[in-house]
């Protein structure tokens, strides 16, 4: 397994995940940053919320989609799943290892998105205070609640070729995230929503939080249920499939 | 018991309801170079990807150094080099770190990856994007991944396909070699008869899913036995006359005599002639393969 990691790591194009891991989360938050008068702990957790909003609810969601589509991308583009598969290494060590760096890759994103708000939030003037435990939980909760996307979306990126459709399958998921956030039955129960209802630190005051800024049943249900379902019919459908491309 | 590298039994891959490989025993024995002969779309990639274990069959069994695949693929395939229909290649990497990826999961030292390019002359190109490659160097490289773990056997799935000739010429070559120089075996396939003949010790047609033929390819030669060929004016009296000789009409009107002692055709002369049947033309034919390919392949479609 660590070797197949090694080279998952070796074969991935780190010139355009690193523009996206860094290019993205920075984007989210130049368009968020709003210079204001106030200064201090409750000015940087405004803007923290602020944001998290655009990022966790678009930039991040659509990345993992992005990702999952480059982790799959080196065996599509030059016809290596024949090659690759017919390797002594099991279908479940080359999926899990791509799981694996998507899940690595989605984690960096979030410690770019982290870095660039707060250097934005210095820049532009927002003084001492800076809530590192507010976003150090926001940043490991939205991680967390973007692994059943990443395992939908990797489910779907081994299976097809487009990197295209991977990517517009994402986006129609994606968007009506906003609209699902807000609505408190539907909310908690749309997986698209929860980076979003995960990071954000004005969520969390209404939903009655637990230590991952989300209620529990959907932690439970939701995050981790949906993560293992994904993972699980990805990973049967991947060692099942006929390699015929 | 033959020292079987790759057995099939009844091997049966079925898509809707035509069956695209049907009841295959493949065998193909330890230092032979097996041609795997078929027309395009006649079976030959899916066999071979069952072989790997990357297609599943619907029935029958695979077995590759007497174990089954791919209940036990992980053990065999250390010993399997393979290189599947067009070639594999990360286009973004260099052909070196191509092979160095596969060498990683094979865990084979950097100093094999050297070697395995100067036998596909790929040295001096090592450090060029694979995405830059001409299609004769992609195949290459694809070769030089199959040689990488030092395969006791190499399945090479058209692998000329798209190559110009001297291209074509250069892998002959290296197939030809493997047997001899590395003690590999060789299963190659091909559309090109001409081309199995140039490098095959043993052949197994396909057509339609269906092996009509399997064994040396003196045996398959055997078959373009000469016979000899006779014009004349009244063919259907003539067969009647030809006595015990091995005499059929041919389908243009012909008779074919089925045997070479010259004693027979002019026995078979004299008694046309006595019959007062003209004889227009005799002569000495040579079937060529492709006729015995033809030839096998009708009848594999008659059946």
């Amino acid at each position: 397994m660590l070797r197949m990691l090694k080279v998952e790591l070796m074969k991935m194009q780190w010139w355009l995940v690193g523009l996206l891991a860094i290019g993205g989360p920075a984007l989210a938050v130049l368009l968020g940053v709003n210079p204001g008068a106030e200064t201090g702990a409750e000015a940087w957790k405004l803007a923290y919320g602020y944001a998290t909003v655009r990022y966790s609810w678009l930039f991040y969601p659509l990345l993992a989609g992005v990702f999952a589509a480059l982790v799959c991308r080196p065996e599509h583009v030059g016809g290596g799943w024949k090659q690759l598969l017919a390797l002594p290494v099991s279908r479940t060590t080359v999926y899990g290892a791509k799981l694996v760096t998507l899940a690595g890759i989605l984690a960096v994103t979030n410690l770019a998105f982290g870095a660039v708000f707060v250097a934005a939030g210095m820049v532009s003037g927002l003084g001492a205070g800076v809530p590192w435990s507010v976003i150090g939980m926001s940043m490991l909760a939205g991680w967390v609640a973007v692994l059943p996307l990443a395992a939908v979306q990797l489910w779907v990126s081994s299976r097809w070729k487009s990197f295209g459709a991977a990517l517009a399958l994402n986006v129609c998921l994606t968007l009506p995230a906003i609209f699902a956030a807000q609505s408190h039955e539907f909310g908690p129960w749309y997986p698209w929503a929860q980076p979003l209802l995960a990071m954000s630190p004005f969520a969390s005051d209404q939903t009655g939080s637990t230590a991952l800024n989300v209620a529990p049943m959907t932690l439970w249900v939701v995050i981790v249920g949906g993560f293992v379902v994904s993972l699980i019919g990805g990973l049967v459908t991947f060692a099942r499939a006929d390699v015929r491309q | 018991m033959k020292d079987h590298v790759v057995a099939t039994t009844a091997l049966t891959k079925r898509y809707g309801n035509c069956n695209v490989v049907d009841e295959l025993d493949l065998r193909v024995e330890r230092g032979q170079i097996y041609g795997f002969l078929g027309l395009n779309g006649a079976g030959k990639t899916t066999t071979i990807r069952m072989l790997m274990g990357l297609i599943h069959p619907t029935s029958g069994f695979v077995r590759l150094f007497d174990r089954p695949v791919p209940a036990e693929r992980m053990k065999v395939m250390r010993r399997v080099g393979a290189l599947v229909e067009s070639p594999s290649y990360y286009a973004h990497l260099s052909g070196r770190e191509n092979l160095r990826i596969i060498a990683t999961i094979l865990d084979v030292p950097e100093k094999r990856i050297d070697e395995v390019l100067s036998i596909v002359r790929l040295s001096a190109d090592a450090g060029r994007k694979a995405g830059d490659y001409s299609l004769g160097m992609k195949q290459r490289l694809g070769i030089a991944s199959a040689l990488l773990g030092s395969p006791e056997i190499v399945v090479l799935d058209e692998p000329t396909n798209g190559l110009d000739p001297a291209g074509i010429h250069e892998i002959r070559d290296l197939i030809r070699a493997m047997p001899r120089e590395h003690g590999i075996t060789v299963l190659v396939s091909s559309h090109l008869l001409a081309e199995i003949d140039q490098m095959a010790t043993s052949v197994g047609v396909i057509h339609s899913g269906r092996l009509l033929f399997q064994g040396p390819i003196e045996d398959l030669r055997a078959r373009s036995q000469g016979h000899v060929r006779l014009e004349v004016d009244r063919p259907e009296v003539a067969v009647a006359l030809a006595g015990g000789l091995p005499v059929r009409a041919a389908t243009d009107g012909a008779l074919e005599l089925a045997s070479v002692v010259p004693g027979d055709a002019a026995r078979l002369v004299s008694a046309l002639v006595g019959g007062g049947v003209s004889v227009y033309r005799v002569e000495e034919r040579q079937r060529t393969l492709e006729e015995i390919f033809l030839e096998l392949t009708s009848e594999g479609a008659a059946a």
